[in-house]
């Protein structure tokens, strides 16, 4: 079974986790993670994220028919992988150990190349999309963070761990979206093109997995002595926060007009 | 074989059983409408065997909430829907969905769901409180108006004598103004009555309820749990209707997303499916038709 199997698979059995079950189980040297899973489910059952939702996938499918909508939506990711990269950056010029630092300077630089496979997607799908000064101008937006620098020390916390729960709640998202672009209906067929966009999105889902674990196993770290419902607290607020921040997003904002929710 | 999605929302729905004038007429003076036998027998021990099931799972995974004004034997499971189906037919059950149109009028949604366990106590389980907040505490019913919210609770075991977690209330309070009050939204002077042995004031009255009966009460009732000296815990179900205007206590659309799930068109309006096609709480397109049965397809 492929990755993209795999996933599907999980996210159907089990919407709420199955992407960080996957992500943690390929993750080396593995960790269970136990707690950090435990309050994820109980977070996610008590404020779903619209993208675990059948209809959410639907909706993006229908969506993704206009070709128009999809290159709006690669654009729009675009900026927002640049903005995620740079307060990754942020976080991890504050980090509180050498660990912490680590995964999230390698997330950061992750994110800022994240953008530019948004980018390189838009070239092979909609070549004639952008012109040349709104193409630069995007280009420009990604960091290109590299392991040579150094993260400066910057105005914004050190992160918190609700903090860490919106990253992780991103990583997912994000994965979600993936497996999503893989059946969005505008994309071109051809195969020069089908290839090369396999190859960078197959890529990119490898690394969106490893962000997911990687703060997971963060997560569970900084936890080892937080009571079980401290630790829901936390996580209730790094969700709730989460949705807040995304309740705008074009997919999710229809999705909770529909159902009238109020994030 | 179960029916398709599709073809569930296009069953038409039966028409509304409303109220009739002398019961509108009780509960608009009273406060209250105790309806007798909505469910028969054997619905009522198939739904106290799942909210038995329910109760037991949430005791064991520890997903039971204790508020911190109930008793140590008191607690409650919320947004019910989600972990079971078996209440599916609740939602706009024939027995007493009508009577809550009447008094809601069509622009009504479903609002929260509980599962509510009541052990055994010598005190009054909680005091006597309003609903909705501070701020609707202040909002009472007037004339012949629509009620802002109407809750109705099934009662799974028998309350047939008092001091069995009796739903207790005081008849027409509903339109009297709360004078001493907290965040909690309890009834001070009423409260500072009650007796350390768990007598209730004069001036209340605790439901004699049986196994299958439902009570409508709307948001401003002054009501309370009157104690336990049954020796059996107490089980009921509690859904919350209100204006579609208002901000739902729970959300309901993983229920509506649900893919193992069938529900009616008017049973998804009332979750709060107001369609993909300009959805609006304010202005629902064809709430009546939906509301009322006449709607065919979505």
């Amino acid at each position: 079974m492929d990755l993209y199997d795999r996933l599907e698979a999980e996210r159907s059995s089990d919407p709420l986790t199955g992407v960080a079950r996957v992500a943690l189980q390929r993750r080396r040297p593995r960790q269970e993670c136990a707690k950090y899973l435990d309050a994820l489910k109980r977070t996610m059952w008590e404020d779903p994220p619209p993208f675990v939702t059948p209809l959410y996938a639907e909706m993006y499918r229908a969506a993704s028919a206009d070709g128009q909508w999809l290159a709006i939506w690669l654009i729009t990711n675009v900026q927002r992988s640049s903005d995620h990269a740079k307060r990754l950056w942020s976080f991890a010029a504050n980090a509180v150990s050498a660990e912490e630092r680590r995964h999230l300077k390698g997330q950061a630089i992750g994110a800022s190349r994240y953008a530019l496979v948004y980018l390189e997607l838009l070239d092979l799908w909609f070549p004639k999309a952008l012109d040349h000064a709104l193409r630069s101008e995007l280009a420009r937006l990604a960091p290109r963070y590299s392991r040579r620098q150094k993260p400066a020390a910057s105005d914004a916390c050190t992160p918190s761990i609700s903090d860490f729960v919106q990253l992780n709640a991103a990583a997912i998202r994000a994965v979600a979206h993936q497996l999503m672009l893989r059946s969005a209906v505008g994309v071109p067929r051809e195969a020069h093109i089908g290839k090369r966009a396999a190859t960078i999105t197959h890529n990119m889902l490898r690394d969106l997995l490893r962000d997911v674990a990687d703060t997971a196993v963060l997560i569970e770290h900084r936890t080892e002595r937080v009571e079980p419902g401290e630790l829901r607290t936390m996580f209730r607020k790094g969700i709730r926060d989460f949705h807040r921040f995304t309740t705008e997003e074009p997919l999710e904002f229809s999705y909770h007009l529909r159902f009238g929710n109020y994030p | 074989m179960r029916p398709s999605h599709r073809q569930k929302c296009e069953q038409q729905s039966p028409p509304l059983d409303l109220i009739t004038p002398a019961e509108e007429k009780r509960f608009r003076r009273t406060g209250y409408l105790l309806l007798r036998s909505v469910l028969p027998p054997d619905r009522t021990a198939s739904l106290l065997a799942e909210v038995d099931r329910l109760v037991r799972e949430a005791n064991d995974l520890g997903t039971v909430l204790r508020e911190p004004y109930y008793h140590e034997q008191s607690y409650k499971l919320v947004r019910i829907l989600r972990l079971s189906d078996a209440f599916d037919d609740l939602i706009d059950h024939p027995a007493y969905f009508g009577k809550l149109v009447s008094l809601i009028g069509p622009y009504i949604q479903l609002m929260g769901s509980e599962i509510f366990v009541r052990g055994t106590s010598k005190g009054t389980i909680t005091g006597f409180h309003t609903d909705l907040g501070a701020g609707l505490q202040r909002v009472l019913p007037h004339g012949d108006n629509a009620f802002l919210q109407v809750k109705m609770q099934l009662f799974l075991t028998d309350l047939s004598k008092p001091d069995s977690s009796n739903f207790a209330l005081v008849p027409r309070s509903h339109r009297m103004p709360v004078s001493d009050s907290n965040e909690l939204c309890m009834v001070n002077d009423l409260n500072r009555l009650m007796t350390a042995d768990g007598s209730l004031p004069p001036g209340t009255l605790q439901v004699l309820a049986r196994p299958g009966d439902a009570l409508l009460f709307p948001h401003s009732l002054w009501h309370a749990v009157a104690p336990n000296r049954s020796g059996r815990t107490r089980y009921s179900i509690t859904l919350r209707y209100g204006q579609t205007a208002l901000r739902p206590i729970e959300r309901f659309d993983p229920v509506l997303t649900d893919p193992n799930r069938t529900l009616t068109l008017r049973q998804r309006r009332l979750l709060g499916d107001f369609g993909a096609d300009d959805p609006n709480p304010y202005r629902p397109s064809s709430q009546n038709q939906i509301i009322f049965g006449w709607a065919r397809t979505e």
